[in-house]
Formats: C-alpha cells, sequence, structure tokens
C-alpha cells in the first residue's frame, strides 16, 4: 500500500486532517466494514475519508483521477471494489441531510440518513415509506439504488429503485450529473426529468455490484400517505413493538393444507386489493422468533432446539406442504374499510381451506415498519446465504425447489429445515414476488453456502428466473450479453476505470 | 473474563450489520436521535464503532494488528457504555462489551494500556483506596454531626470515591434519605474504592483485589443488603464482583441494592410517602451503569449444541434498573417527567463511563452535552440522574452550553420531598 504523499495531502486539504486517515487500524477496520472477518479476498484499503458534502465528494474523486486512485464508497453495506490494492475507501456516513417535502409526497436523502430515522420522521408527519427487510438501520439512498424492498411494497410498489426520483450523481470522473427535475431546477420531486433517464445506470444492483460508476450524494425519493395515529413503540429490547392503531390495522395469520393453495389464495388477495402485506412464514422464524422472544431464551439452545425438535419438525414431516401466510389488513381511510377488508379475507380463506393460527409470542409482527427484527432468523456464531430471485409468484416457488434440492447436496446443515426457510413476499398486488431462501451453515461450513448458490444459479439459468446479482458470465449470455454493454457505459462514464464495479 | 476460545468465537460471529449503532429501531422517531454509539456518532470511522472494536481484536489475536496510538484512542475513547451489546442482542446475540473489555484486558496485559490518565488513578487507588489520591483517613469526612450510622444493621451504605470526596452532598442526601426511613444502616470499617473505573480499563488484577478487600469487608460487617445510590459502584458490587471472582451474582454473600430500588419497594409496601410536593418539569437520565449495565452476572461454561449456546442466560439490558427511579419521580407530587426519545436501554450515555471521562475530557463533555441537547428538547426544565459521575459531567454540560437546565442526583429530589 503506498499512497503518494502529495495525493493524502490534497485529500487532507479537502476534508481536512481529522476526517482522512492512513493509520493500519483505521483502513483495517474499513475494509471488512459490512462483511464477515476473513471470509473474502479483501484488502485494506490505501486510506479511509469521510466527506460531509457532495463538493467534497466531487473533489476526492478529481484526486483519484489525478493520481490513478481507485476509490470505492459505502455507508453500512460491503465496500465493492476492495479487491484492488490502493483503494481511497470514502465513507459517506457524515453526509445525514434530510428534507421531507409533505405536500407533495417525496423525501430527499443524503447516503448517511438509515430507514429508521426517515420512517421516524415520516410517521411524525402521517407520512410512510417502505423499509428493506434487511434492516432499518441501512443507507436509504444506498438501499434505494440497489435492492430496496420492503413488506409493503405489496401496496405501493415493488422496489426501492422504482420510487427514485431526482438525484444528485458524482460521475466517475468527479462530474456531477443532475438527473430528473433536479436538472432544471432545486428541486428532486420528479425522477424522469428532462433528457434521458440515466437512472438505470445507478441502480443496477441486479447487474453487477452497487454504487457503480460513481458516487450518488443527493436522492429524491417517493413517500407515501399514512395514517395520523402514533405508532407507539413498546417494550424492551429484544422484544419490541409499535404499536399500530387497532382501528386501522389487523394481523391475521393462517395456514393452507397446500402449497397450491396458498398460491392461489394470495394471487387472490391480491386481486381483490386488499392488505398493506401478505406473506408466506418460514417456521423457521417462528421458532427463532419463540427462542428470543419469550423466557425460553433463558435457556438458550434448549428454548429454540425443543420448540424445533418437538414441535416444529414433527409437524412439518406430518404435513410437508402446509404453509403458513401472515396478512397485515389496512384500513385505508376508514375503520370500515378495515372491516370490508376483513371480510374479502375470510372469504378467501375459506375458498382455500386455511385454518387460522395465533400470532407469535414474540410481539415484533409490527416491525415490518421498521425491520428491527432484520437478521433475528440468524443464528448468532453460524453463517448464511440469502438466494434472492424476482419471479412471478408461481415461478418463485419451482426456483425454490431447485433451492431445496441443492441444498441437499451441498450444506451441511445445522438443522434439517426440511426446505422451510424459503420466504414468499409478493409485491405490487401479486405482479411480482421477491422470493428469499436463506440457508445457514457453522462458520466452518461457510464455503459450502457459497458452491451451494454457485449450483442454484447454474439451475437457475435453464429454468429462466431473474436471481439478484446474478453471476455475469452465467447469465450475460442468456441474457442479451448485458456485461458487455455495461463494460460499454463504464468505459464512457469512469474511462480510467477507478471505480467499482471493476472491468 | 471470558477465555481467549470464547473471546474468539464471539468476535468472529460479528457479520457488521451495523444494528449496534442505532437505538432500537422500533423506538427510532428521528434522525437527530437515532444513533446510539458515542465513538461512532463523533468519529465516524468504522474503527470507532463496536464491529471495528470486534475486527481488531481478531486482528490483534492473530497478530496482524498492534497496539498502535489509533487503536487504543477508539479502544478507550469507548465508553463501555453497553448499547451495541444490547442492540446485538437484540437480534445477534453477541457478546460485544465483553470482547471490548478483553481487548482492553489485553492492551493491559502487554504493557501498552490502560491511558495514562488511568494509571494514575490506579496508582492513587493503591495508595489511598481512592480514585484522587485523597488521604484515605478522609473517607467519612462526608459526616455531619446529624448523620448518625448505627454500630450494627443489617445493611451497609457503600459510598464510593465520588460521593465521598467530590460530592458530599449526595453522600449526606442518601443518608439523610435512609435515616428519614427509619432504616438504619452502617457504614464499611475499610471501604475501599469499588473498582468500577480500573475494572472498565483492563486493569483486572487491581480490580480483583478492591473486590476481595471490599466483599471481605462487608462479610466481616455482618450485613447482607449492600445499598448504594452510585450507579458505578452498584455495577460494581452486582456485576463486576462476581464476574472478577468467578462466581453469579445470586452466589454473592450480599444483595447490593440501588437506594431507588430500596425506596420504591417501601414505596410499593406503603411504607413511604412523599409528603412535600416538588413543582418541576424534569427529564430523567438512565445512566448505564444502573440500566443495561446492571442485569446480575451468571458464570457460563461455553457449551454449543450446534451453534446455540446450552444454560446461558443473556444479559441483554432490558432488566436494568429502569422502573424503580420513574416510579419514584412520579410518586412525587408536582413533579412531570417526560421522557427523552432515547431512553431505557435505549439511552445515549452521558459520557462519564468507562474511564472515558478521565481520560478523554473533550469527547466525554461533548457526549455529554448530545444528552443535554436531547434532554432539552423534551421541555424540561431538569435533567435527574442516579450517577454522581452522570451528574458531573451533565453538569459540566450544562455550564459549557450555557444551557438552562439544572441537573440533579435523584437523592436531591427525594430528600426535597421526603
Amino acid at each position: 500500500m503506498s499512497l503518494p504523499k502529495e495525493a493524502y495531502k490534497a485529500l487532507q486539504s479537502i476534508v481536512g486532517p481529522e476526517w482522512v486517515s492512513d493509520d493500519p487500524a483505521i483502513v483495517e477496520a474499513d475494509h471488512v466494514a459490512g462483511g464477515a472477518h476473513g471470509e473474502t479476498d479483501i484488502k485494506r484499503p490505501a486510506c479511509s475519508i469521510h466527506p460531509q458534502t457532495a463538493e467534497e465528494v466531487q473533489e476526492i474523486i478529481r484526486v483519484c483521477n489525478r493520481y490513478m486512485l481507485p476509490f470505492s464508497a459505502t455507508t453500512t453495506n460491503p465496500p465493492p471494489g476492495m479487491e484492488r490494492e490502493n483503494v481511497v475507501f470514502i465513507d459517506l456516513k457524515r453526509m445525514r441531510k434530510l428534507e421531507i417535502d409533505e405536500e407533495n409526497l417525496y423525501a430527499i436523502v443524503e447516503p448517511g440518513v438509515s430507514f429508521a430515522a426517515l420512517q421516524g420522521e415520516l410517521f411524525k408527519r402521517s407520512l410512510v415509506t417502505f423499509v428493506p427487510m434487511c434492516g432499518g438501520n441501512v443507507s436509504v439512498l444506498a438501499n434505494s439504488l440497489n435492492v430496496g424492498e420492503g413488506a409493503i411494497s405489496y401496496r405501493y410498489g415493488d422496489r426501492g429503485y422504482r420510487r427514485v426520483l431526482g438525484a444528485e450523481w458524482v460521475t466517475a470522473e468527479g462530474e456531477m450529473l443532475r438527473l430528473g427535475s433536479r436538472a432544471a431546477a432545486n428541486d428532486y420531486f420528479w425522477g424522469e426529468g428532462p433528457g434521458p433517464d440515466l437512472r438505470g445506470l445507478m441502480a443496477s444492483a441486479n447487474l453487477e455490484s452497487p454504487t457503480t460508476r460513481g458516487i450518488c450524494t443527493k436522492l429524491g425519493i417517493r413517500v407515501f400517505p399514512f395514517v395520523s395515529e402514533r405508532l407507539e413503540p413498546t417494550g424492551d429490547a429484544p422484544v419490541t413493538t409499535l404499536q399500530l392503531p387497532s382501528n386501522r390495522f389487523k394481523y391475521y395469520n393462517f395456514v393452507f393444507p397446500t402449497k397450491e393453495a396458498a398460491i392461489n389464495a394470495i394471487y387472490e388477495v391480491g386481486k381483490c386489493e386488499i392488505g398493506l402485506f401478505v406473506m408466506t412464514v418460514p417456521p423457521w422464524f417462528f421458532a427463532m422468533a419463540r427462542a428470543r422472544g419469550s423466557a425460553e431464551v433463558l435457556t438458550g439452545a434448549a428454548g429454540f432446539w425443543d420448540y424445533w425438535d418437538n414441535h416444529e419438525a414433527p409437524l412439518i414431516r406430518e404435513n410437508p406442504n402446509q404453509t403458513s401466510c401472515r396478512a397485515l389488513l389496512y384500513g385505508i381511510g376508514s375503520d370500515k374499510r378495515l372491516a370490508y377488508e376483513e371480510k374479502v379475507l375470510m372469504d378467501i380463506c375459506k375458498e382455500f381451506g386455511a385454518t387460522f393460527a395465533r400470532a407469535s409470542r414474540r410481539t415484533t409482527d409490527e416491525t415490518h415498519f421498521m425491520s428491527a427484527d432484520a437478521i433475528v432468523s440468524n443464528l448468532a456464531g453460524g453463517r448464511f446465504t440469502s438466494v434472492i430471485l424476482f419471479e412471478s409468484l408461481d415461478h418463485a416457488y419451482k426456483c425454490a425447489d431447485i433451492v431445496n434440492t441443492n441444498t441437499k447436496k451441498h450444506v451441511p446443515p445445522v438443522l434439517d429445515d426440511y426446505g422451510t426457510t424459503n420466504w414468499f413476499l409478493p409485491f405490487e398486488m401479486c405482479h411480482i414476488c421477491k422470493l428469499e431462501c436463506l440457508r445457514f451453515a457453522s462458520v466452518e461450513d461457510a464455503g459450502e453456502l457459497a458452491l451451494l448458490m454457485d449450483d442454484c444459479h447454474k439451475d437457475f439459468v435453464d429454468v429462466g428466473a431473474y436471481p439478484v446479482r446474478p453471476a455475469a458470465e452465467r447469465y450475460g449470455p442468456k441474457w442479451e450479453n448485458y456485461p458487455e454493454k455495461t463494460r460499454k457505459f463504464k468505459k464512457l462514464l469512469d474511462p480510467n476505470n477507478l471505480a467499482p464495479p471493476i472491468s | 473474563m471470558i477465555s481467549v476460545e470464547e473471546y474468539k468465537r464471539q468476535a468472529k460471529m460479528c457479520m457488521r450489520c451495523t444494528f449496534c449503532k442505532f437505538i432500537d429501531l422500533n423506538w427510532v422517531t428521528s434522525l437527530r436521535f437515532s444513533r446510539q454509539c458515542p465513538i461512532d456518532t463523533r468519529y465516524a470511522f468504522n474503527l470507532y464503532s463496536p464491529h471495528g472494536l470486534l475486527h481488531s481484536a481478531l486482528e490483534e489475536l492473530d497478530g496482524k494488528l498492534e497496539f498502535t496510538p489509533r487503536l487504543m484512542d477508539a479502544l478507550y475513547k469507548c465508553t463501555l457504555c453497553g448499547a451495541c451489546d444490547a442492540r446485538c442482542k437484540r437480534n445477534l446475540d453477541i457478546e460485544v462489551l465483553q470482547v471490548i473489555e478483553k481487548l482492553r484486558a489485553r492492551c493491559v496485559e502487554q504493557g501498552k494500556g490502560p491511558m495514562p490518565e488511568h494509571k494514575v488513578i490506579a496508582n492513587n487507588i493503591r495508595k489511598t483506596r481512592n480514585e484522587y489520591g485523597e488521604p484515605h483517613a478522609n473517607r467519612q469526612n462526608w459526616l455531619t454531626t446529624s448523620i448518625k450510622p448505627a454500630p450494627k444493621a443489617d445493611m451497609v451504605y457503600f459510598v464510593g470515591c465520588n460521593a465521598a470526596y467530590r460530592q458530599p452532598k449526595l453522600a449526606q442526601a442518601t443518608a439523610k434519605i435512609l435515616g428519614r426511613t427509619g432504616t438504619k444502616f452502617i457504614l464499611l470499617d475499610d471501604e475501599w474504592c469499588d473498582g468500577n473505573l480500573v475494572t472498565a480499563t483492563g486493569q483486572v488484577e487491581l480490580a480483583r483485589e478492591l473486590a476481595e478487600h471490599n466483599v471481605k469487608e462487608i462479610q466481616k460487617s455482618g450485613a447482607k443488603t449492600v445499598i448504594t445510590s452510585s450507579a458505578e459502584c452498584y455495577k460494581s458490587l452486582k456485576v463486576d464482583y462476581p464476574k472478577l471472582l468467578g462466581k453469579s451474582t445470586e452466589d454473592m454473600p450480599y444483595t447490593a441494592l440501588h437506594i431507588t430500588e430500596y425506596l420504591d419497594q417501601l414505596m410499593k409496601d406503603g411504607k413511604l410517602e412523599f409528603k412535600k410536593g416538588v413543582s418541576m418539569k424534569v427529564t430523567y437520565h438512565d445512566p448505564c451503569n444502573l440500566g443495561r449495565l446492571s442485569e446480575p452476572w451468571q458464570e457460563w461454561e461455553p457449551n454449543y449444541v450446534r451453534v446455540i449456546p446450552v444454560g446461558k442466560v443473556w444479559r441483554r439490558g432490558d432488566r436494568g434498573i429502569y422502573d424503580p427511579p420513574r416510579n419514584i419521580l412520579k410518586s412525587i407530587s408536582g413533579i412531570e417527567l417526560v421522557e427523552m426519545e432515547r431512553n431505557r436501554s435505549n439511552a445515549w450515555c452521558a459520557g462519564s463511563c468507562g474511564g472515558t471521562a478521565e481520560a478523554f475530557p473533550d469527547f466525554a463533555l461533548w457526549t455529554a452535552g448530545e444528552r443535554l441537547e436531547e434532554a432539552l428538547a423534551t421541555g424540561a426544565e431538569a435533567i435527574v440522574t442516579c450517577s454522581p459521575e452522570a451528574k458531573e459531567i451533565l453538569s459540566r454540560a450544562a455550564k459549557e452550553k450555557k444551557a438552562d437546565m439544572a441537573v440533579y442526583d435523584i437523592t436531591e429530589i427525594i430528600l426535597k420531598a421526603i
């Protein structure tokens, strides 16, 4: 690692000496931010730098271009492109400005604003956003340009980048692009705006790595009207919840006798346009929730394994096709609407033979609004992989079978999950479905998870699946040779090849 | 103190999800007060964060990272407030705090730590049995003619260095409150510093020596209950002493009580009523040592079944002393209690814990200033706490910011009302 002294001084002059460092302890901690220890081939960056304004970001990138230094930017996620030597690690978490336009239903965020903070501010204004399932702690800006979905995407739209409006984008050469209505004025309300719509070049998580070809420093995102009643936080961790006003919201847990009945019923729920969300609930989640959310937790493994081995697993063995679902009904506008939604749901459940189940003892159903439980399903001490696809609901079930088959081949399981750790979340009233297949292993067996992913991708290509971050070499030939095309864009926007992804 | 194997296991569990940096997400109501880790909020580099320190612990253990001045800066600026630990146990159950404590102990073992200011304090304690180097003979100088400990009682009042030497009014208030509730108490013949700071800064040998001495003194007194009004001493007596001595809290020869626990119980039993009103809008600051760090300690021999620990009693911060101080304040007529956004296990540290205030006074004052801003946002005219150290630093922050905000220890309020 050798950063030219002049380059370091230039960086210091941009942000001040306090906010740039090449100390081994600093860069060591930064290079693994967002990832697990010692499991990836990443290198310590040459230095870490913390800009506070878009202008500072521009200046930093210009210095990188002057000295031909690769750079990588992040807030909470794993920084991409850290396989290279001499990377300037740009940490954007000091950029934390947030504005909300209540009348015109949009928020303007800088990279350091978390979803939970935005949601908290929106609730005070009777507005809402959908918080991604990975946790309300993540950056609104980064996640919205990436996967960006949440449970209530069912009602309010699909992937995060579809709610992206005007943007400020510093290209890999340090040029400031202003997209959408931001191009015409200091205004973020409109995404398309004059000229070509370039947002897809920033929001390309489906193709390669996040934060591609430059750094987005400010983003407008759509927000949505919500109830005026306060969602009351209650409890102490680990059992906290947001209490929803009972006259406007109601949760239902129900169990269908077969997967097919569940799919058809969920489709019907979407057709009837009821609910704030509907999803399947893997039994694994129940077990983890029970182990963590009650006194059982005090007995550690005993609580969990007792519940799993003696209660959940026998039920699954007895009825392997049985499928648990959960819906949140929402009285938009009035409590009469809630009553209507309940009647419709009852009819659908009756038609498809569902039985109603009690809610989890962990009172955190409501955390979908903050995703406070995002990684509760993980095992401390273990590793997991998450195979994520965006599919039609019926096709998603076929893809889940592929993951199940490959799981048996590859992963020495922490437990036999009987293929039940697949999670189906329909969006846009069931137009599209997110399938997330969580698979767990011990730290020692973590390598098997990568092999599992690889095998799944091999099979996905054959059935025409749509995974998140697909392996370019596998999917490229089937998907119009997209890596070749993105390389052309890359050359245009990053001629010095300094920003990730590396080409 | 955890074994090296368990230390490594715990540190390795971290997947850098960053939940440790935020308050429980369901409790987030604003951008301004959504974060919870003081070093992360102030310094932003990932080294200055729980996950950064966990990763550094692994690198240090593997010989890839030394205790450089920068690593020590981050390690000792951490206030050990335990917010990260409570948050991690929302989802992942990693013993974040134990890893950071062990990293400090390793720093001391290798002759690098603690910080020079901590060494001065340790030397003071070795020589004079108190943090300030004051004559040991003056430890009971706070006593006035009207305060008369009993010759013999079941309850011993553990005063602590700060109340004994720096804020005698707090010791006097505590003793008067006990007197007015008809509670007989004794003082230890030879009370030494509780050792909260030396424990926190990784000076394990001295900490153990202090624990052994004070426990022996308590046993010698014949008292079965130790009461204190210091959050720091409370945590030492209830959590650190058993931990240092390889026992569980329940196996100690005494029960540790914070004065608010005791008075709350008297109120519940109908033996205490506050007759005088105190007209004031107040907010309450949960001291870390009384809140999320005060859960009973239980020794546990690592035992895992398919990666899930067996027989472990988790300390997640939700069983701390949160309600008693609030119950007391609410029961005093004229007091209007308003909560800060970050309260109970989500409370923002005041900056006085972990040796930070001694080694990094500017950063500690900044941390206290953040808390004060939050208190001011409630519209309260006073902030009440249960820690002499927290009171001291919050008072300094109020003075520095020229804030119209009084700072009280809860004993001062109780004394007005009792």
